[in-house]
């Protein structure tokens, strides 16, 4: 049993078209906004995009047998295959327009864009064109919620398999889902995701922001992204409304989207059930309480008590769903502070939404793995299950809960080493390699929130590019490429 | 269920004999370089010691030596409070004027075989340098000694069941075997000792400084630093090879020597996790000597590679010496030296850690991970060299190394309210998790002075935590274990 190749190159032949489809949008903005040569380079690649499109669907209809047929190991392939070449294509436009003149810096700029990262080599942000910082704004979006469960969502030919390739994309241990029909699902996601994005551009529009402003920002919101136009990222609209409207959003999305139709069906108090949504909660409140009270006592901020809030509960949130926006420094922030945003850095956002890290139900699952642990050593005859909403976690995804926290702290540990050959200090670094994996953004010291990524090596920069798509692929669909086991089964 | 027991209180006043008798070693120090405040004070909590000892075993009757495994970690940690506690004495009532949480930290930094200090090293008097080398050689002992005896049972000490390689002949019944074993272990570490005096004596130096150092480097501690009544160390390269070999001798499985003296030299050799432990050191060794070779035009060759092994093995033996200044290395090695700590030495030994047995194992588990997206349906147990991993024990390693990093993130939170910063806030309860004592950033020498008393101690109990596998110290936060009636927990 072996990977096959052909059928996998025709969905993502496919794939790409789509891709091209999803450059119009900025190429309208690039005409409203007179902006020619990018119009141009947007628009040729996009045709540049629908050729193996259509290549392939020609193909398909001459052969006999279709070439829809995948299983799920070609779901691995695939989705690290779209994502990387994602990456490259949209790249292209932004170094043929000198936006990002060097391939590599515009490779690491789309990873972070997709991968819904928002690690930013630019220097200065806005002397950018228009339309590029739309289309770096909207890779989030589309990153966000998925480019394969958008495919899925769009293509009904593409149907179950389509499950079995969108399970290696949706962030969370175990693959649920609400409706019968995988692509009802992915269409009732991306429903709801357009929903949220679209009352969010009102709101913020409501707030005073500019509709191109409103929906730059919306998408990095609802991606939990991080990109802004702006180089002081939301700290340069000085208004607490919009503050409050974006940690709201970024925790909204930051929440386990299947939640969102157990809502809609039976009621808020069912949300308040689910295990992870209550420690998602309770878990931001304490820490942004905590950071709050250091931050008051230090006396950090001179705008008062009710920016010292404002800027921790932000910031809590924004690192927690893995956003990245920033209102001001925190690097700065007196170390207890800090080590509240490094906590949240560490646990990440919750299972099936649009945000990175770790994910909330592993933390949750592992501290229970750890509780046992301890009571098994005094009481070594007792039988503890480990016990999520009510019902015990099958000893499979436990283990498989359990070997993800080792990889995700070995794959963490070799980008550290990789990245520290650029010779920053350890903070910079760790926290560089820790912001890619989780799929944040910003880090502390060289690589803190009013920084960029432009000083790090080539080599650096495609390290951490490549750990943001790990990351935001959960990892073992990205590694499982590197197994030879994986390509041949065959082989002992 | 009664906490305080008979057996309990036997085995607290042993403590207290042994650490009291032990002390007329720093007495005799204290004699010579007529520190006589030190040598007074020292005799007097000495006599102290030794008296309540051996007066509560006069009215304590002996008791079969039976208890239940959280009996056990009771037991084990209150030993290392009670140890702790005694050592920390001589510091206090030195006359010095050091505060009673410096007394303490040092005596965990000593016992709990981290070495690293709070009391500058031109503060502290000859014979309480001495002291703390001592413990720390105690801790060395201790550990290897309830690595046979304790840990096993409990589960914990990242060793599997060493039954079968330490049994002797088969006739002999498990109690003796056992004694034997402990006899032979701790006649090993004596042999080291004894080996690493005798080829420190000619380096030169007083044989103050071949013995304080032999103390240290043999436990895997580090180097204690003292610099009073105008004496001091002189470093030379066959010092620092000597301590870089004793290190690395400490920290390989003692189940080598084990075999060696049984005239099996075969088995020896092929010892897995030793062999993998080895290995890392020569791939680790290499990479730092080549780079510092290359960065640091000042040292010839050989010097970079000499600095390059013995820092490694320091880091890798959970030692944490070092001879130069490393603050200014590359970030690279200085990233590496950190991972080399993390995993530490191998399982019975002096070293700490997460321990290379552990990390065999969670390699496997990992690797694993894959097989199971593979196939899904696939059932492979774990089995290295033809020998299967029990799922109780891939369970159990799985829980230890998340409780580690658990422990680890919740006390940098917690000495986070020192606000020093992010990278000594990340580096000191790293070194002290490790026992290595020493770190990046602020703690590049070791020194843990720049923590307020509230850091001390807090990284106090980070190095006991660390020693004893985090078990011993979180079972007593554990609610079933103070109410054995509670099913729930």
């Amino acid at each position: 049993m072996t990977v096959n190749i052909k059928n996998s190159c025709y969905i993502i032949g496919i794939m790409i078209g789509i891709l091209g489809i999803c450059l119009v949008p900025s190429v309208i903005v690039a005409v409203i906004y007179g902006e020619t040569p990018e119009a141009q380079a947007l628009t040729i690649t996009l045709l540049l995009c629908l050729v193996p499109a259509v290549i392939v669907y020609i193909i398909n209809k001459i052969r006999k047998e279709k070439l829809t047929r995948i299983k799920a190991r070609d779901g691995f392939f695939i989705v690290t295959a779209a994502w990387l070449l994602y990456s490259a294509i949209t790249a292209i436009p932004f170094v043929v327009t000198d936006s990002i003149p060097d391939f590599i810096d515009a490779f690491f700029e789309m990873c972070s864009g997709y991968s819904t990262t928002g690690s930013t080599i630019l220097t200065d942000v806005e002397s950018l064109p228009k339309s590029m910082l739309f289309l770096r704004s909207f890779t989030h979006w589309l990153g966000g919620m998925g480019i394969i469960v958008f495919t899925t969502a769009v293509l009904p030919s593409i149907g179950i398999e389509g499950q079995m390739i969108a399970a290696n994309e949706t962030p969370g241990p175990t693959n649920d889902k609400i409706w019968a029909r995988y692509t009802d699902n992915s269409r009732n996601l991306y429903t709801l995701y357009f929903v949220i994005t679209i009352i969010e551009t009102i709101l913020l529009m409501l707030g005073g922001m500019s509709l191109y402003d409103s929906l730059v920002q919306t998408f990095g919101t609802v991606g939990t992204g991080g990109f802004s136009n702006y180089g002081d990222s939301i700290g340069h609209f000085h208004s607490l409304y919009i503050y409050w409207v974006i940690t709201i959003f970024m925790m909204i999305c930051g929440t386990n989207f299947n939640l969102y139709f157990v809502l809609f069906k039976r009621g808020i108090n069912s949300m308040f059930q689910d295990d992870e949504f209550k420690m998602y909660i309770s878990f931001y409140l304490t820490v942004s309480i905590l950071a709050s009270i250091d931050l008051i006592f230090k006396h950090h901020y001179s705008e008062g008590i009710a920016y010292s809030i404002t800027s921790a509960f932000f910031h809590v949130a924004s690192i927690m769903t893995t956003t990245g926006y920033a209102l001001d420094d925190f690097d700065l922030w007196p170390t207890f502070a800090k080590m509240m945003l490094m906590l949240v850095f560490l646990t990440g956002a919750s299972s099936s939404s649009t945000g990175g890290g770790p994910k909330i139900i592993r933390i949750l699952v592992s501290l229970k793995l750890i509780r046992r642990g301890v009571s098994v050593k005094i009481h070594p005859n007792r039988i503890y299950p480990i016990k999520v909403n009510k019902k015990a976690v099958p000893t499979d995804v436990v283990t498989n809960i359990a070997n993800f926290m080792f990889f995700y702290i070995a794959v963490l540990f070799i980008g550290w080493l990789l990245i520290s050959i650029d010779g920053h200090d350890l903070v910079t670094s760790f926290t560089a390699a820790l912001t890619c994996l989780g799929n944040v953004g910003p880090g502390f010291n060289e690589v803190g929130p009013v920084c960029n990524f432009s000083f790090f090596s080539p080599f650096s920069k495609l390290v951490m590019s490549f750990l943001m798509i790990a990351g935001r692929l959960e990892l073992f669909t990205f590694f499982i490429l590197l197994s030879r086991r994986y390509w041949n089964s065959n082989r002992a | 269920m009664t906490l305080i027991k008979k057996q309990l209180l036997r085995m607290l006043s042993l403590i207290s004999i042994i650490e009291g008798v032990s002390m007329s070693l720093p007495m005799i120090v204290a004699l010579k370089y007529e520190e006589t405040r030190v040598f007074f004070s020292t005799m007097m909590i000495a006599a102290i010691s030794v008296g309540i000892g051996l007066l509560i075993r006069g009215f304590v009757k002996p008791q079969p030596l039976k208890f239940k495994s959280r009996d056990a970690f009771l037991y084990l940690i209150l030993s290392m409070f009670t140890a702790v506690f005694v050592a920390s004495l001589p510091y206090f009532f030195s006359g010095e004027g050091y505060n009673y949480i410096d007394c303490w930290f040092e005596a965990a930094s000593g016992w709990t075989t981290t070495n690293a200090y709070v009391i500058p090293s031109d503060d502290i008097p000859l014979s309480l340098a001495m002291w703390k080398s001592e413990t720390c050689w105690m801790g060395g002992l201790v550990i290897i000694f309830l690595t046979i005896s304790l840990f096993q049972k409990l589960g914990i000490g990242g060793q599997k069941s060493m039954s079968y390689e330490i049994s002797g002949s088969e006739g002999e019944p498990v109690n003796q075997r056992l004694s034997h074993s402990l006899r032979m272990a701790v006649e090993i570490y004596g042999i080291l000792t004894v080996l690493e005096f005798l080829m420190l004596l000619p380096s030169g130096n007083d044989p103050y400084f071949a013995l304080l150092d032999t103390f240290s480097t043999v436990s895997t501690s580090g180097m204690v630093d003292v610099s009073a009544g105008g004496m001091s160390r002189v470093l030379t390269p066959y010092t620092e090879f000597v301590f870089t070999v004793f290190s690395f001798l400490s920290s390989i499985n003692f189940i080598v020597y084990f075999m060696l003296l049984r005239g099996k030299p075969k088995a020896a050799f092929r010892n897995l996790e030793v062999r993998i432990y080895i290995v890392i050191i020569l791939v680790s060794g290499l990479l730092v000597s080549m780079i510092l070779a290359w960065q640091d035009p000042q040292h010839s060759v050989l010097a970079s590679f000499g600095n390059g092994f013995m820092i490694t093995v320091s880091f890798a033996s959970t030692s944490g010496f070092k001879t130069e200044i490393i603050g200014a290395w590359p970030s690279f090695v200085k990233t590496l030296l950190m991972f080399l700590c993390l995993i530490g030495g191998c399982g019975f030994s002096t070293s700490s850690g997460i321990k290379v047995q552990r990390l065999v194992v969670l390699f496997f588990i990992v690797s694993r991970g894959f097989l199971k997206r593979i196939h899904p349906h696939m059932v492979k147990p774990i089995v290295i060299r033809n020998r299967t991993v029990s799922a109780e024990r891939a369970a159990s390693i799985t829980s230890y190394t998340l409780l580690f990093f658990a422990f680890y993130i919740l006390s940098t939170v917690l000495l986070s309210l020192d606000d020093l910063g992010l990278e000594t806030t990340l580096a000191a309860p790293w070194a002290a998790i490790t026992n290595t004592g020493m770190g990046f950033g602020a703690i590049n020498t070791g020194f843990f002075g720049i923590f307020s008393h509230y850091g001390r101690l807090l990284l106090s109990f980070v190095m006991i935590a660390g020693r004893l596998d985090i078990y011993a110290f979180m079972v007593l936060f554990s609610r079933s274990f103070w109410d054995a009636n509670r099913v729930t927990d």
